[in-house]
């Protein structure tokens, strides 16, 4: 396995967990549900960050840990473009169930959730793409 | 379930032909990871024109003596 499709798969994971807190916030499973736009943009703002940080920690301690590890290789870059079509569906599709609901009775913070629950599900979709493409051997 | 390519190998047989050399060994002298080679040894997993011609590169074969075509006649591409 390669350095950049670690940091990719752990990214991944870590983005389904910050945004399934993000949705349980919302919800009132956990902490409080945001208060404002701004109080929203900024808990997506920092997570974006971790993400960003997280993949980068991952990225640089398995390129040290596995000093001869290849930075790519043809098969998972196969497997990773396919998942992301299969992102971009389930984007496309949650786009059209949200733009749908967006003229009716939705609040600004059930848009911007929804469009968090597409994130989560579209990455859920991508991960369980890259298992399978590359358990079959692409 | 997909269908397998219909492009055959030799790459186990000729990996063993060089002194047993392993899968780790051959994907560091192709530029792949270990799992590929595996997959491509499966039969799963066609390798790119590139990877194909550094395989029968290692091995100092011809690609034909490598790989083979096991597909039907009639479903060649543009027919």
């Amino acid at each position: 396995m390669t350095t950049q499709f670690r940091a990719d798969v752990a990214s991944g994971i870590f983005a389904i967990l910050i945004g399934i807190f993000h949705l349980g916030a919302y919800l009132g499973l956990w902490w409080r549900a945001p208060e404002s736009g701004t109080d929203f943009f900024w808990r997506i703002g920092t997570s974006v960050v971790l993400m960003v940080i997280v993949a980068a920690i991952i990225g640089i301690v398995s390129g040290v840990i596995n000093r001869d590890a290849l930075e790519n290789d043809e098969r998972e870059d196969d497997a990773r473009h396919r998942s992301m079509r299969n992102l971009c569906f389930i984007y496309a599709g949650a786009l059209a169930i949200i733009l749908m609901e967006a003229f009716g009775t939705m609040t600004p913070m059930m848009l911007a959730h929804g469009v968090v629950a597409a994130f989560i599900v579209g990455e859920i979709v991508r991960l369980g793409s890259m298992g399978y493409y590359l358990a079959r051997g692409v | 379930m997909p269908k397998r390519p219909p492009i055959t190998n030799r790459v186990r047989e000729l990996r063993e032909a060089h002194d047993q050399m392993s899968q780790s060994a051959l994907a560091k002298a192709i530029g792949v990871t270990r799992q590929t080679v595996i997959a491509i040894e499966q039969g799963k997993y066609s390798p790119s024109l590139e990877s194909a011609f550094r395989i029968a590169r290692e091995f100092g074969v011809g690609l034909e003596d490598v790989f083979g075509w096991d597909g039907d006649e009639s479903t060649k591409t543009g027919t």
